[in-house]
């Protein structure tokens, strides 16, 4: 079989894709802060640099891990290792001071880690190790839901753990991304579509119970319906979104331009980031840096088609979904289409860990991309 | 397993792989697509609505006062100014905020500064700031009517701290954040408790709520202005954005009919009157019976209009009723001019009628008594006035009937509003003509059975003393603008004639007697012929019954009787001390009033009567050249010292008319005059150091004006000097300025 396997360039398009996003995002990181850090004393440069540090970073991991053999994480030592530290570090965090009524960040001085992260990168290799080996393939394109569960017992029970920890953290959308981007790696990995709604049925039953238990919970998720409803509280950051979309018009403000940052709109580095790029970069801005998302996410399904082993494209699906995920989540708060939530905008938001576990995600599917399979030549 | 089947198996898997990959990008594809559509949404179709809302959030708007327009007097003299000022408020969160940024263990250490500096200036107690500067609100007022030296002194403050930064201690200096100055505006009113309920008062807020400032608010009131500034969430003007000012529109100014001078006579006057007598209340009004122009109205106990009593609203409601409009009284013998004007008017009667008094009369079996017990018997129409003979009236009002007598009355304004420019007037009460019977037609024809307002009387006496004609009263002359241009004007306006000359004449000779030989005496002024009539009544309680001890006395006033310039009326309501008598209670007030104010209107006092063959009549002079003057004067044989240097003559003294022996002197004053010629020459006084309201006093007594230049508390410069002689009415330009701080320095 190894004839049939050749060594190739990796995919430059996605290369290209994610540096351009990555130095974007320093832009508007610092255009999005200067006023607001100004404002409380500070020099206005402090995201700036920080984010020029994570992208720098990123782009080393990148480079350094498109030249590793992807195979490395087909190996036990390295799949169980990051499992555990997940769970060490998921269970750890519970340990240190909350930071925005949260357990989610270790302050670690120089920048804040956020354990859950990493945990879904190890559960996404854990996936797509587990599904790569035939019998547990077989097992997950079973006809009935209690031979998936029994067959893949031990599988089922490490993704309870970690997605437990990461509900209790509290982070619910955090552990929605990370079984978001399992069912799509046993989608890709053949799972009936039968037994796959069957689960997406429960789930969503389970989650609108947890969401009809408490008013507040249901107010809080259908805000984004009615946001002028309720603008100076539940629905403020919603509405102040919409005004700097609004006020971007199709051109835009111009680059520095937006007024909605002069404290008005509130995490506009991070989970609102696209707002503060609409403002300024109006409706051409906001499509354009949505279509770059298109083929970014596109080539890395097609690096997913093209790879050499069941292994790479199962891995290839889940970072895939991971950023596509992640992205409409983000895009659909920034635009009142879904209940609100924080999530920060792949590659370009502020934010360390996050960049840099998405590059290195991206230098592996770099390297698999080098190593493309026979049947497309 | 075979190598080939599981070939086999990897294709088929490769195949359901490939379809699975294919469905999920597809289905994140379109779902971005979706989502660049939903964009698009907002930023195209939505996008003029959402700019609209979020330029409303981006922009504040900043009130621009517009200055509320002045009150003047007839001649132009300030009643009620405005003045610009500042409000300091304060923002408790954000200086808490700014606290806590500086030094979050020790917030106490910014705010104490800033209220400590704060109280240095405002001159309050540092802990009293600090109560409110830790209020739970948004914004407090902490002080308003600040100057704006203080209000720089408040800006130019600033907070010295000391960080420490990597072992080097630095000292750093900002200014306070959470103070704000707000401008504002002040209403003086200069003379103080002075015309208060004409003049009214205003809302805390600056709308005007009572009298004048009320009823004419919206040409006093302007149009406030404002900038549109950008901001950020904090309210932060945001530099370089973009900046509309809409310019304020200034109220136009109001002049009214009042003469400040015969003001502060009539209200010594009353205040005299209150002293002396102690009534609930006393109210004066000083009609031009010629045009129906108010030039005095006076109702007290008062309050000073710059410190109108807020707190209490009970009695600021009662001490602001104007008496004069909405005071009502039984007019009892003073009526009884009414019911003769009437009668004589008609020829029911004339001067030579006789009336038989019986000391009472009964009408529809109802006893009415004359005003003395005894019988008047046989009596003429002036004794019936002298003696105020109800009976006489009785059987006037009687021969007349009620059609003719109600179309006097109701031609003399009683039981309507005369509409002039002041609220809560009242009509009075006049039983309707069709429910009059005959005892009440008697009643009226001796002034009882009617209620009325002293305006209503001195409108009628007003008609009684021009000849016949009902004049409109008025009380606003002009509105004028800023720039000086009359917008609207005031004329005095004729409501047709109610009486002929003779009878007018009639009346008056009978109001000359009135003072001359009877109960009337104690309004005479040596050298004047004044004529008048009092009238006292008892006092009704709400229903019908009389009330014990409780009268209302009234004196009206005509002066000078041959060619009538005022008419005055005076009601005292319920005098406490000894009297209640009309004549004894309210005339000697309205004498002291007429004995300064027809000098002021230059109507000087006839001289003793011509007993000695010897004396000759000096020659009216004024106005004539200097050659001609001193011929004429020298041509009676006078001599004639002559003063100033050049320009018309104008004044003399003693005035034309005046008998002089031969070779006494005249002399005659010349002077450079305006064309409204006649004008003593006056002394300007010194105002240094004077508040607005001695300054104003000072030039009304020295018959001169004030105009301000600036505001102030306190008379800095004046223009034409102190000592200069200048033509009595000058406007004397006066520049204030504000010394609050010297004040409150020698309090403490």
């Amino acid at each position: 079989m190894n004839k049939a396997i050749q060594h190739s360039n990796p995919d430059y398009i996605v290369a290209v894709a994610v540096i351009v996003l990555a130095l974007f995002g320093i832009i508007m990181v610092f255009s999005a802060t200067y006023y607001s850090e100004q404002a409380s004393g500070n020099t206005g440069e402090e995201y700036f640099f920080s984010q020029v540090i994570g992208v720098i970073l990123g782009i080393l991991v990148m480079l350094i891990l498109s030249y590793i053999d992807y195979r490395l994480f087909k190996n036990k030592i390295i799949v169980y290792g990051l499992l555990i530290f997940s769970i060490v570090f998921l269970i750890v965090v519970y340990f240190t001071p909350k930071i925005n009524g949260a357990h989610r960040w270790i302050d670690l001085g120089l920048f804040y880690f956020q354990p859950a992260e990493v945990a879904r990168f190890a559960m996404i290799v854990f996936t797509a190790k587990t599904l790569s080996e035939y019998e547990n393939l077989e097992i997950a394109r079973s006809w009935r839901l209690k031979e998936v569960f029994s067959g893949l017992t031990p599988y089922f029970v490490v993704l309870v753990v970690i997605s437990g920890l990461i509900v209790f953290e509290p982070s619910l959308t955090m552990t929605l991304m990370l079984i978001g981007a399992v069912f799509c790696m046993l989608i890709a990995a053949g799972m009936k579509w039968r037994l796959f709604f069957t689960m997406g049925t429960f789930a969503a039953i389970a989650g609108a119970l947890a969401i009809i238990s408490k008013k507040w919970r249901l107010d809080r998720v259908m805000i984004f319906m009615t946001p002028w409803e309720d603008a100076t509280d539940a629905g403020y950051q919603l509405t102040q979104s919409l005004y700097a979309l609004g006020s971007g018009g199709l051109f835009g403000v111009g680059l520095g331009n937006s007024k909605q940052k002069l404290l008005y709109l509130t995490y506009g580095d991070s989970d609102f980031i696209l707002s503060i790029i609409g403002e300024e970069l109006g409706f051409i801005g906001v499509s354009i840096l949505l279509i770059v998302f298109i083929v970014l996410i596109v080539r890395c399904f097609v690096i997913a088609l093209n790879s050499r082993d069941l292994f790479a494209t199962i891995l290839a699906v889940g970072i895939a979904s991971t950023i596509a995920i992640q992205t409409v989540l983000n895009v659909g708060v920034a635009t009142c289409s879904i209940p609100p939530t924080g999530v920060p905008l792949p590659f370009i938001s502020s934010g360390n860990t996050s960049l840099v576990i998405f590059m290195a995600e991206m230098g592996i599917l770099l390297n698999i991309s080098r190593h493309t399979s026979a049947r497309q030549q | 397993m075979s190598v080939r089947r599981a070939h086999e198996e990897t294709s088929k898997s490769d195949a359901l792989v490939r379809k699975r990959i294919e469905v999920l990008f597809v289905i994140f594809a379109l779902l971005i697509i979706a989502l660049i559509a939903r964009a698009g949404y907002w930023q195209i179709y939505k996008a003029d609505w959402l700019k609209s809302k979020a330029q409303d959030q981006w922009t504040r708007e900043i009130r621009i006062l517009a200055d509320r327009g002045d009150i003047l007097d007839r001649h132009g003299n300030p009643l009620a100014i405005s003045t610009s000022c500042y409000t300091v408020v304060l923002q408790p969160g954000v200086i808490k905020e700014q606290a806590e940024i500086l030094n979050k263990d020790n917030t106490d250490q910014y705010i104490d500064a800033l209220c400590e500096d704060l109280a240095a200036v405002l001159g309050l107690s540092p802990d009293d700031v600090k109560a409110y500067a830790t209020k739970q609100q948004n914004q407090v007022i902490l002080m308003r009517y600040i100057s704006d030296k203080t209000a720089d002194a408040i800006e130019g403050m600033q907070y010295s701290y000391t960080v420490e930064k990597s072992g080097v201690t630095e000292t750093k200096t900002i200014s306070y954040n959470g103070i704000l100055i707000n401008s504002d505006m002040k209403r003086e009113y200069p003379m103080g408790s002075f015309l208060t309920q004409v003049l009214g008062f205003m809302a805390v807020d600056g709308n005007g709520l009572e009298g004048i400032e009320g009823r004419f608010d919206k040409y006093l009131a302007g149009k406030n202005g404002k900038l549109t500034v950008e901001t950020d969430r904090e309210g932060v003007k945001i530099g370089g954005s973009l900046e509309e000012r809409e310019e304020p529109v200034n109220g136009d100014n109001l002049q009214l009919t009042i003469d400040v001078t015969l003001q502060s006579f009539a209200e010594n006057a009353v205040e005299a009157c209150m002293n002396e007598w102690d009534p609930e209340s006393a109210s004066m009004i000083v009609m031009d019976p010629e045009t129906g122009a108010v030039l005095a109205m006076v109702t007290k106990p008062d309050y000073d209009n710059n410190n109108p009593p807020r707190s209490d609203y009970e009695m600021l409601r009662s001490l602001t009723a104007n008496k004069n409009v909405s005071g009502l009284y039984s007019p009892g013998s003073a009526f009884e001019i009414i019911t003769a004007a009437a009668a004589i008017d008609t020829d029911s009667i004339n001067t030579n009628t006789f009336f038989n008094c019986e000391g009472e009369k009964t009408i529809d079996g109802q006893k009415l008594n004359c005003s003395t017990d005894e019988a008047h018997g046989s009596i003429s129409l002036n004794q019936a006035f002298l003696n105020s003979c109800s009976v006489a009236f009785m059987e006037m009002a009687e021969e007349m009937g009620v059609d003719t007598f109600y179309r006097y009355i109701e031609g003399f304004g009683f039981g309507s509003k005369s509409g002039i420019e002041l609220y809560n007037e009242l009509a009075g009460e006049l039983t309707p003509e069709k429910y009059v019977r005959d005892v009440e037609l008697a009643r009226i024809g001796f002034g009882d059975s009617i209620m009325i307002t002293p305006l209503q009387y001195a409108a009628a006496l007003s008609t009684i003393a021009n000849g016949g004609e009902r004049m409109k009263p008025y009380i606003a002359q002009k509105v004028i603008s800023n720039e000086g241009k009359v917008l609207k004007e005031y004329s005095p306006e004729s409501e047709g004639t109610i009486i002929s000359d003779y009878t007018s004449d009639t009346i008056l000779e009978y109001l000359f007697n009135i003072v001359d030989n009877g109960a009337g005496r104690y309004c005479q002024v040596p050298g004047y012929e004044i004529g008048g009539i009092s009238g006292n009544t008892a006092k009704y309680d709400d229903e019908g019954l009389i009330i014990h001890d409780a009268y209302t006395a009234s004196f009206a006033a005509v002066a000078p009787i041959g060619d009538p310039k005022l008419v005055v009326v005076l009601l005292v309501d319920e005098p406490k001390a000894g009297s209640n008598y009309g004549s004894k209670v309210a005339a000697p007030y309205i004498g002291d009033f007429l004995e300064e104010a027809l000098p002021y209107l230059n109507i000087m006092p006839d001289s003793a009567t011509n007993e000695n063959g010897t004396k000759k009549e000096v020659p009216n002079v004024v106005n004539m050249t200097l050659e001609d003057a001193v011929n004429k004067i020298k041509q009676q044989g006078f001599g004639c010292i002559i003063e100033g240097f050049d320009g018309k003559i104008v004044t003399q003294i003693p005035g034309a008319g005046t008998m002089l022996e031969a070779g006494d002197n005249v002399v005659i004053q010349l002077a450079q005059v305006s064309d409204e010629g006649e004008s003593y020459l006056v002394e300007v006084p010194d105002l240094f150091g004077l508040k607005p309201t001695e300054a104003l006093k000072l030039l009304t007594e020295n018959n001169l004006t004030m105009r301000i230049v600036s505001s102030g508390n306190v008379v800095l410069e004046q223009y034409p000097d102190k000592g200069t002689e200048v033509l009595r009415g000058t406007q004397i330009a006066v520049e204030f300025d504000y010394y609050e701080d010297d004040d409150e320095e020698t309090e403490d």
